[in-house]
């Protein structure tokens, strides 16, 4: 049993570096700050709780596995898995903002949609077409309704459906109570290969031992990649 | 035979006998694991220690999993491909290795060894640009991006060469007087003679295409293309890992090619027993 | 030229010109291909960039690129000796029994057959840390638990006994072969002299499967070299870098960063390695095969 799950998503971490002030780029996102002072304490701060086994470093499915078995107190998920919980979790739970650092912040978003410009104009209309089915009002209550996920039409938000839910289980009011704290992730071209580079220092310095200072080097790697 | 051709069963014997059947027991184990864990409920595929045999059986791993995920279109996607591949694998290949074995022609002898140096170049390798090809002329997504690339291969002519080569002159001499067309020789005389060359190119050939993961993980990206290895990928990538789904569906991806090799299972071990020990 | 040479001349190119067709559109063009894209800074959208040498000048200065080095040396290391060793053992003990001999070449060979994909899947449920198959072993055997799949230098070590157990049985059969074909009489003669079994074993079998160790062992280390299906289904890589054997490290720099040059280069050092021991294959492996 552990008081808390962490895991090196990039969705979480994000968010957890946040709320102790530390961003992963700077303004115009030419330069990685994953190195500076504020990142540094908050993965001081994992692994010490991991050293301690205060908290368990575990993301994937078999994380999925201890949420569910009831193995971990608190756990840093996305609002989109309040229906899985449902689904799944056979204990009582409750949803709370994202509160381990000194501020409050959530990173808001999720995998977006995208239609591509370099297409012929037969496939533009197609990917409207799409996209606009994805959006009606009654497709963004079903998806919301399926997952926890936030609604992207205020029309949807309104809908009798998600009010409904609004009052009935409180778990979901916190998607929207934390809009207040949320901030966007940063868009960088080498995202895939950025991850990559923070998690396993991430990993290295939790379940190793490494000292926080290896995050300089992971700094200067993803410098080259911007 | 080792120590000559009388054995005589000493207690020596008997006991390396059952030290093997260990072995066997032990190398064998996963799969007795897959089976039972896809039959477990669900408590017990968590329960410390581990459960050797599920309490209850039950099907849920199974009718669960095809639920989950369209089993039954990668099944059958591995399927077409597998079989596509490996019955035109006997054809093409068959063609080669009969002009490399009966026809002199010139540049035989270099186009042979040709062919040959393709096994040196792994597909690792080439992966990049045969993506980039098949993306190009749009067959990304498609049953021929993975079939083509392997209708036809080295090790299939070289085979089926070595068989032809078996085969007298004077079979060749007389269909010559005949008249008969070398294709029609090949296909009514030199093929029914090369029954088990051919079954064992197919044998091959089909196993190779059913367990192959790098390429159809490229190639493909769609649920009606996906064959059935990409689909344990991306069942296993799902968000939680339910071990009785994991196993049931690594139970249907594997149990074809283990019942076709008990049946086969001779002359398959020989077929590997000849090309280790040079052709 | 007579008109049955052309006619011969004819036919035989005709017959091979599918596989010619084939081959030189999915293997021998690609070679040239990969090679000429190793040369451009290239990410499938953007235009290509010619860059001389700049990928391979970038690859031998990665850190990563060399830890994918050290890491597939250490995979070949961990499972082309044990998968060989205990082939050999196994090999010589089917020789030397009675009963069930073709029993136990099906059995030891399942692994061989099964999909790797399958496999790993199971694996990883072995492997796992807290209800794990592996750990329960390890708790009965009274050793200490391990963290497996979960720990950055362990997680190697559960791909390397995966890498055994699915090669174990295709070495046992070859070398099983091997020993069939070494003639009885050099035994026969050992017993006359007194020899025991085990001095027959160092003394007749052991240099006389030379040729055949040698061509598994080659097999082996060039399988090992191109191992990717175990490392994706099981730790992609990781953590840390820990599993990132050199066709994975390929894939994610092709197939999820785009750097379709970058990882062209990388694919011709991989060619170069695993060139090396096709070559010592043709090289020595034919010359030594006649022992007789």
């Amino acid at each position: 049993m552990y008081g808390l799950r962490v895991y090196n998503s990039g969705w979480i971490m994000d968010s957890f570096f946040h709320q102790f002030g530390g961003t992963l780029f700077n303004e115009d996102r030419t330069k990685s700050l994953v190195n500076s002072s504020e990142i540094k304490e908050a993965m001081a701060l994992w692994q010490k709780m991991v050293a301690e086994e205060v908290a368990v470093y575990q993301g994937g499915g078999d994380g999925s596995n201890m949420d569910a078995a009831g193995q971990v107190g608190l756990v840093m998920r996305s609002t989109g898995s309040i229906q899985w919980f449902k689904d799944n979790v056979t204990h009582d739970w409750g949803v709370v903002p994202y509160a381990i650092g000194p501020n409050r912040a959530v990173s808001l978003g999720g995998g977006n949609v995208y239609m591509i410009k370099r297409t012929t104009e037969q496939e533009q209309l197609a990917a409207w077409e799409f996209l606009s089915y994805l959006t009606t009002t009654e497709n963004q209550i079903h998806w919301s309704l399926s997952t926890g996920y936030m609604v992207s039409r205020q029309s949807a938000f309104d809908s009798p459906e998600i009010q409904q839910i609004l009052q009935d289980d409180p778990r979901y009011r916190v998607t929207y109570d934390q809009i207040q704290y949320s901030f966007a992730r940063p868009k960088v071209e080498a995202w895939p290969e950025i991850e990559d580079i923070i998690q396993e220092a991430m990993t290295r310095i939790v379940l190793q031992g490494e000292s926080v200072d290896i995050l300089d080097q992971a700094a200067l790697d993803i410098d080259e990649l911007l | 035979m080792m120590f000559g051709r009388s054995k005589r069963i000493t207690p020596v014997i008997i006991a390396i006998e059952i030290f093997l059947l260990a072995v066997v027991v032990l190398i064998n184990l996963p799969f007795f694991w897959m089976l039972s864990t896809s039959f477990k409920p669900k408590p017990e595929i968590l329960s410390y220690p581990p459960r050797l045999f599920p309490s209850a059986p039950n099907f849920n791993g199974y009718t669960y999993v095809w639920k989950l995920i369209p089993l039954g279109r990668y099944f059958y996607n591995s399927t077409v491909v597998s079989i596509s591949i490996a019955l035109s694998k006997i054809v093409l290949a068959s063609l080669a290795a009969y002009a490399f074995a009966k026809i002199r022609f010139k540049g035989s002898k270099q186009m042979f060894y040709l062919f040959l140096g393709t096994m040196m170049i792994p597909m690792e390798v080439i992966v990049i640009p045969n993506y980039i090809t098949l993306n190009y002329i749009g067959w990304l997504d498609t049953y021929r991006a993975l079939i083509v690339p392997f209708v036809v291969g080295a090790f299939s002519i070289f085979l089926l060469r070595q068989f032809f080569m078996q085969i007298p002159r004077d079979l060749d001499d007389a269909a010559e007087i005949d008249g008969c067309g070398r294709l029609r020789y090949l296909f009514t005389i030199i093929y029914p003679l090369s029954q088990s060359a051919l079954l064992t190119v197919f044998l091959y050939a089909f196993l190779a295409s059913w367990n192959s993961f790098l390429w159809p993980l490229i190639v493909t990206n769609s649920d009606k293309m996906r064959v059935i290895q990409i689909g344990l990928k991306a069942l296993q990538d799902s968000w939680m890992i339910e071990w009785n789904e994991l196993t049931a569906a690594s139970t249907v991806a594997t149990l074809p090619v283990l019942i076709m090799f008990f049946f086969v299972q001779k002359r398959f071990l020989e077929g590997i027993a000849i090309t280790g020990l040079k052709g | 030229m007579g008109r049955r040479a052309q006619i011969d001349n004819l036919h035989g190119w005709l017959f091979i010109s599918p596989a010619i067709v084939i081959f030189t559109v999915f293997i021998f063009a690609p070679m040239g291909v990969a090679f000429f894209i190793s040369l451009q800074k290239w990410n499938m959208l953007s235009p290509m960039r010619f860059v001389g040498l700049a990928n391979y000048v970038k690859m031998i200065g990665s850190d990563h690129f060399w830890n994918s080095v050290r890491i597939s040396m250490l995979y070949v290391l961990g499972t082309v000796p044990v998968s060989i060793g205990l082939a050999m053992i196994f090999a010589i003990m089917l020789n030397t029994i009675v009963h069930g001999i073709a029993f136990f070449r099906i059995m030891i060979y399942l692994p061989v057959v099964t999909s790797m994909a399958a496999a790993a899947i199971v694996f990883q449920y072995i492997f796992e840390p807290t209800f794990g198959l592996a750990n329960y072993v390890l708790d009965v055997v009274g050793l200490e638990r391990m963290m497996w799949l979960n720990d950055p230098n362990q997680a190697l070590v559960a791909v390397v006994i995966v890498g055994i157990w699915k090669r174990v049985g295709y070495n046992t059969i070859i070398l099983l072969a091997g020993l069939q074909s070494i003639p009885t009489y050099y035994y026969e003669a050992a017993t006359i002299d007194g020899a025991s079994r085990m001095q027959m074993i160092r003394k007749i079998t052991i240099p006389l499967l030379s040729p055949v160790t040698f061509f598994v062992t080659v097999m082996q280390i060039i399988a090992s070299l191109k191992v990717f299906t175990s490392i994706v289904i099981m730790t992609n890589g990781g953590p840390a870098r820990g599993t990132d054997v050199l066709p994975y490290f390929l894939y994610k720099n092709a197939f999820e960063y785009h750097k379709m040059g970058y990882a062209s280069a990388v694919a011709y050092f991989l060619f170069g390695a695993i060139f090396i021991f096709t070559l010592a294959q043709f090289r020595f492996g034919e010359k030594r095969v006649h022992y007789q």
